[in-house]
């Protein structure tokens, strides 16, 4: 190394220029992310809601219910039938962003007129808390 | 050995360039992460509560129709309270359509309507992903 170094000396300036080279367009190879900028502006981690239905019984609309410690106690969920009158039964399930289900419940809705809306108060088991609930489903079926 | 030391030198500041650039890239991927990884975002004092969802078509559920979804949502802390740019995804059956607005959230529940752009048939599995960013 010594040897090679001592007769080539041009190497020596060779990987100095590049080097200096590099210090002063390293802007032009990177990306600076202004912590300051950023700080202020608080992204939250998305909610997911999923429906599944079977027609003519469409799941409509979700809420839930959620306490002042933030667990979540039940959800109301909205059911649409545009068939002939008809019982139904709905599942609830919430799983954290990991995929594990968290919460779940069902509960089951008598004669949903033609051409109406019920809804019905689904408890959940256990309580998960609002914080790792991130996809909650709800799923309808036409009741046996 | 004197053309050893600057030779030396110059390898020990590439190397420490180097070492600043690595170090740097992974301070900001660590913060890219951090911001907008799929996990629970810790916004320090609280979090956006999306607590109810609704395909409305028009000012009605009672219809396989849907062309408004409405959000109840608010804030779990007076601290974060504020404007936020709320960004709905509705993926009706794999066709996705998009919907944002600017919002002001306290802690009091507040429903907000947002209008899709045609009437929708409901499909059999529906996806309502709410996305939420602060502006003030």
């Amino acid at each position: 190394m010594e040897v090679g170094l001592r007769k080539t000396p041009i190497l020596s300036f060779l990987f100095l220029g590049i080097l200096l080279l590099l210090l002063c367009f390293r802007g032009v190879f990177s990306v600076a992310l202004n912590v300051s900028n950023v700080d202020p502006v608080i992204i939250v981690r998305p909610e997911i809601f999923k429906f599944y239905s079977q027609s003519p019984l469409y799941v409509r609309g979700a809420s839930l219910t959620i306490t002042t410690a933030g667990g979540i106690t039940s959800v109301t969920v909205t059911i649409y039938n545009d068939g002939s009158r008809r019982d139904a039964v709905v599942y609830v399930y919430i799983y954290d962003d990991a995929g594990n289900l968290i919460g779940r419940g069902s509960g089951e809705i008598r004669n949903i007129p033609r051409r109406g809306t019920r809804t019905v108060s689904i408890g959940l088991t256990p309580q998960p808390q609002y914080s790792t609930a991130y996809r909650i489903e709800v799923d309808v079926t036409g009741a046996q | 050995m004197r053309m050893m030391k600057p030779a030396a030198l110059m390898l020990f500041l590439a190397m420490l360039v180097l070492a600043g650039d690595v170090l740097s890239s992974l301070v900001s991927i660590d913060r890219i992460d951090a911001l907008g990884g799929s996990g629970l975002i810790n916004v320090g004092r609280g979090y956006v509560i999306v607590q109810g969802v609704g395909l409305y078509y028009g000012d009605s559920q009672a219809s396989w129709l849907f062309n408004n979804v409405r959000l109840t949502m608010y804030v779990s802390d007076p601290s974060i309270a504020g404007t936020y740019e709320v960004t709905v995804v509705v993926d009706n059956g794999g066709t996705i359509y998009t919907v944002t607005q600017n919002v002001t959230l306290t802690t009091s529940p507040s429903t907000y309507t947002f209008s899709l752009p045609t009437n929708i048939a409901q499909a059999g599995e529906v996806s309502i992903t709410v996305y939420a960013r602060r502006l003030d």
